[in-house]
């Protein structure tokens, strides 16, 4: 970071020639010169922080296809001999097979109950008036408010007398709750925003409620359901606080273990120094735990931003 | 429309509803009636011991230790990670271009690389970073000795291993994965603004800083005072960051405790003293409202309408 220069130096050409609105397109061509003066050190910057984020990234997948002894003693080269055994030797001895299908398990069935739970909330409280509605609403609201440690130690204890500590049946019911509060409100403003007309006319034509919601409203409110599930999608794959507290590990393998859960363990515990690829290994870990999240953001780069900075904004 | 109207609404509502009340908002209470108590999680009962899990708290120097090294990562991490976003952001719409153009060349790809770190599983990134940091043969160290600088003698142990540095190398860490999603926040706020307005500044011959200072920053302050808000709690919590790159999960301090990481050893590590984290938890909720209330107060300006 200490590379970095200003962003914006006094010492710019101050005053580019303003550019009327049709003429964008041309305009880099037009003004090409000035533009390379004065764009120069800011495209510096942005180069500069675009090279922090991703070299560690690409370290960690070179590194993945190398052996211990070259991760440490070339860092930047390209693999002597590419080791694509390190992601199949990752996936079988290092169990990383059964924490991916766990979190797969768990991320699957959460998301898809928060958006049953939440859409059905969301519904109700969007087009229904009922007396109590309002406070209903606003108690789902007040989930977003708190931090999460404040529920963690009372939730190890609610989870044990429920029979749902240690399983991943226990933090798919958890990872629902607490996706509840923003999914709701997202939804709730996302229901009122559909035109009225088209719930009023199916029950012209005879359908019920439950037809109503199930045939005409959930189609109509596909984009708001694809937001909030990609939403959740990142952050239920990424928890990390709540499997490690109500989910530990119960037997050697972990076979109830998560992806971040047995992947921060493996990388605390070390316990995974003997083959001459062991680190790669872990790299080749990271790099199957990031592969999920990146396709998902570059397939839904717009939702996810939306999602996020909505989060944010609320 | 009214009939069937009640029935609808309680199988709808009652689900969700339930889930919510068992699983969210019953801990949040049962926490503070947890506080007040000497259970230790092991056995059935436990009795009422009052405020004296708050009063033990006040007197334990680790706790104020822990709150100190949260109070600084609250100085450093957001006036860090907010004055890149704003400075990106900047540079990425009409803003940083002095007002003619959307955005420098190349706007559209850095908006994605940028975001990348925010959708990766914080574990992730810690350990990564934890290669990185390593003392031997680690990213920064080979980076260093390649420009001729040995990260060794400088910083003995390396970045984790350093009590006095651990804590700044784990902020780092921070900001890195932070500065992509506040930036696209600002880059939304941005986009509000009038482009007629950026358009009246560039012919006024207005350069870039004089811009972003007189017409930008103003415009975008509601943005910015939620971002501060924002990344407040979040600093108070970076649980994930600190349990895998400081191993607090593990050990006991190691430089770069905090409260949500003490808070984690104290009920789930060891004694498992559920009382007395509880406790934790609580004054953890209190800091972060009174963050929020201090945060608006402080940087309360006029409202600007456009």
């Amino acid at each position: 970071m200490t590379t970095m220069p200003t962003a914006a130096p006094p010492t710019e050409p101050s005053g580019e020639p303003p550019s009327e609105p049709g003429l964008e397109a041309v305009g880099t061509r037009r003004f090409g010169g000035a533009r390379i003066l004065s764009d120069g050190v800011p495209q510096i910057f942005l180069v500069a922080w675009a090279l922090l984020v991703l070299l560690p990234m690409l370290w960690v997948l070179l590194s993945s296809f190398k052996n211990n002894t070259e991760i440490f003693s070339s860092p930047f080269a390209l693999p002597a001999k590419w080791q694509f055994g390190t992601y199949a030797r990752a996936w079988e001895t290092a169990n990383i097979d059964q924490f991916f299908l766990n979190t797969v398990i768990v991320v699957v069935f959460g998301v898809l109950f928060t958006l049953l739970f939440s859409s059905m909330a969301a519904y109700v409280l969007a087009r229904y008036e009922f007396p109590g509605s309002r406070i209903v609403y606003y108690v789902f609201l007040a989930g977003m408010t708190f931090p999460l440690f404040l529920a963690i130690v009372p939730l190890f204890k609610v989870t044990q007398s429920l029979g749902l500590f240690q399983n991943l049946q226990g933090l798919i019911v958890v990872y629902v709750a607490f996706s509840l509060p923003f999914s709701v409100f997202f939804l709730t403003a996302f229901f009122q925003s559909l035109p009225k007309e088209l719930a009023e006319s199916a029950f012209i034509d005879g359908a019920g409620h439950f037809r109503t919601f199930f045939q005409i409203m959930l189609p109509l409110a596909k984009p708001g359901l694809i937001s909030i599930g990609v939403f959740n999608f990142l952050g239920q794959w990424n928890q990390y606080l709540l499997p490690v507290v109500l989910n530990p590990q119960k037997d050697d393998q972990g076979s109830n273990l998560l992806l971040t859960q047995g992947l921060a363990d493996l990388a605390l515990k070390m316990r995974y120094e003997s083959s001459p690829t062991s680190v790669a290994e872990m790299f080749a870990g990271l790099i199957i735990a990031m592969i999920p999240v990146l396709a998902v953001y570059i397939v839904f780069q717009r939702r996810v931003e939306e999602g996020l900075t909505a989060g944010a904004l609320k | 429309m009214r009939k069937g109207r009640w029935p609808f609404i309680i199988t709808f509502l009652t689900p969700p509803l339930a889930l919510y009340l068992v699983f969210v908002l019953s801990p949040f209470i049962q926490g503070v009636q947890i506080s007040l108590t000497d259970w230790t999680g092991l056995t059935p009962t436990f009795n009422y011991v009052g405020l004296q899990n708050y009063i033990s708290l006040f007197q334990d120097a680790e706790w104020w230790h822990a709150v100190s090294n949260n109070v600084k990562l609250l100085i450093v991490i957001p006036i860090v990670t907010l004055t890149f976003s704003l400075v990106l952001a900047a540079l990425l719409t009409r803003g940083g271009t002095g007002g003619a153009r959307s955005g420098l060349a190349g706007s559209k790809f850095y908006r994605v690389v940028y975001f990348f770190p925010q959708v990766l599983p914080v574990v992730i990134i810690a350990i990564m970073f934890q290669f990185i940091y390593a003392p031997q043969g680690g990213l920064l160290e080979k980076f260093l000795s390649w420009i001729g600088i040995d990260m060794l003698s400088i910083i003995p142990n390396g970045p984790l291993g350093n009590q006095g540095i651990i804590l700044w190398a784990i902020a780092f860490v921070a900001i890195w994965a932070g500065v992509g999603f506040f930036m696209v926040l600002f880059i939304a706020g941005m986009q509000q603004i009038p482009r007629e307005l950026f358009e009246a500044a560039a012919i006024d011959g207005a350069s870039r800083t004089r811009m972003f200072f007189h017409l930008t920053l103003p415009l975008l302050w509601g943005h910015v005072q939620t971002a501060i808000v924002f990344i407040g709690i979040g600093t108070l919590d970076m649980f994930g960051l600190l349990s895998v790159m400081a191993r607090n999960g593990l050990s006991a301090d190691s430089g770069a405790d905090v409260m949500a990481t003490q808070l984690y050893r104290t009920a789930f590590q060891g004694n498992s003293l559920f009382g007395y984290a509880s406790a934790m938890a609580t004054m953890l909720l209190i800091f972060s409202l009174i963050l929020a209330v201090v945060t608006f107060r402080i940087t309360r300006r006029e409202k600007i309408e456009y």
